[in-house]
């Protein structure tokens, strides 16, 4: 069984050199984080709108897929040249927001489009909310009435 | 409930099932998907995406990445010595030693002065 491996008996594999494509886009201009876990909800998505982390999402995820696309078991040299950590801290950043977006879009749809959110709070009806959670409590009042 | 995947077996499962047919390949499709328009992120797409699954896959294959780098270094670092470390599908094989984790590998290295 180990023989048919591609760390067995002569153990590393030997590390092609890196595609063309690869190398010019080692070392992205990544931001290590830009989230914060105690940032406010409508921060968050105020930021990722405003900062471009669309677009650094973008390069995280090029740079993933051709990580583990090149070849099938990534390469030595490959791992070696990029950053795990802040390629894993802006995946970590990138579903904080996801998750978040997908339950301020399902409130916004259930609004009529009336909510917003700016770098301050999350807007309805001109009333100022901190979180989410307040803004489903209005809604549950509004059900209630 | 079934018992966390060990290192071992995260490094022979990505093995046995190659990366490029792994799922994870279509995971990180779906998220350029997302992310494919211009600042925001594409809501079509999130509606349909599961992100705790996406989520989970994402941690596993951080996971897998950062074993796979560990062993590659402490195999680099043990063949200077001439000593091989391998995998099977449930063990580190250390000369002639099997180990669960590579923590134990390591330990058992530095130990014997090989690290």
């Amino acid at each position: 069984m180990l023989n048919n491996n591609p760390y067995s008996q002569n153990t590393i594999p030997p590390t092609p050199p890196l595609p063309k494509q690869m190398v010019s886009t080692l070392y992205p201009p990544l931001r290590s984080s830009v989230l914060v876990k105690s940032m406010p909800e409508y921060e968050i998505l105020y930021r990722w709108h405003n900062t471009n982390c669309s677009h650094d999402t973008r390069i995280t995820l090029d740079l993933l897929s051709q990580t583990l696309g090149t070849y099938e078991v990534p390469a030595q040299r490959t791992l070696e040249s990029i950053n795990l950590n802040v390629i894993k801290q802006h995946m970590d950043d990138m579903i904080t927001y996801l998750v978040l977006y997908q339950r301020f879009l399902a409130l916004w749809n259930q609004l009529d489009a009336k909510l917003e959110y700016t770098n301050e709070a999350f807007v309805l009806d001109g009333h100022k909310f901190a979180t989410l959670d307040e803004v489903e409590r209005v809604i549950a009042n509004r059900a209630l009435l | 409930m079934k018992p966390p995947i060990t290192d071992v077996e995260l490094l022979d499962k990505y093995r046995q099932h190659t990366l490029k047919a792994d799922d994870m390949a279509q995971t990180i499709q779906i998220l350029s998907d997302v992310f494919s328009g211009g600042g925001n992120c594409n809501s079509a797409y999130l509606d349909a995406i599961k992100l705790p699954v996406l989520k989970a896959k994402i941690e596993e294959l951080f996971r897998y990445l950062e074993t796979l780098t560990r062993f590659h270094s402490l195999a680099e670092r043990l063949n200077t010595k001439e000593v091989t470390l391998e995998f099977s599908n449930t063990q580190f094989i250390l000369g002639d030693r099997q180990f669960a984790t590579l923590d134990e590998v390591e330990r058992v290295a530095n130990n014997r002065a090989l690290l």
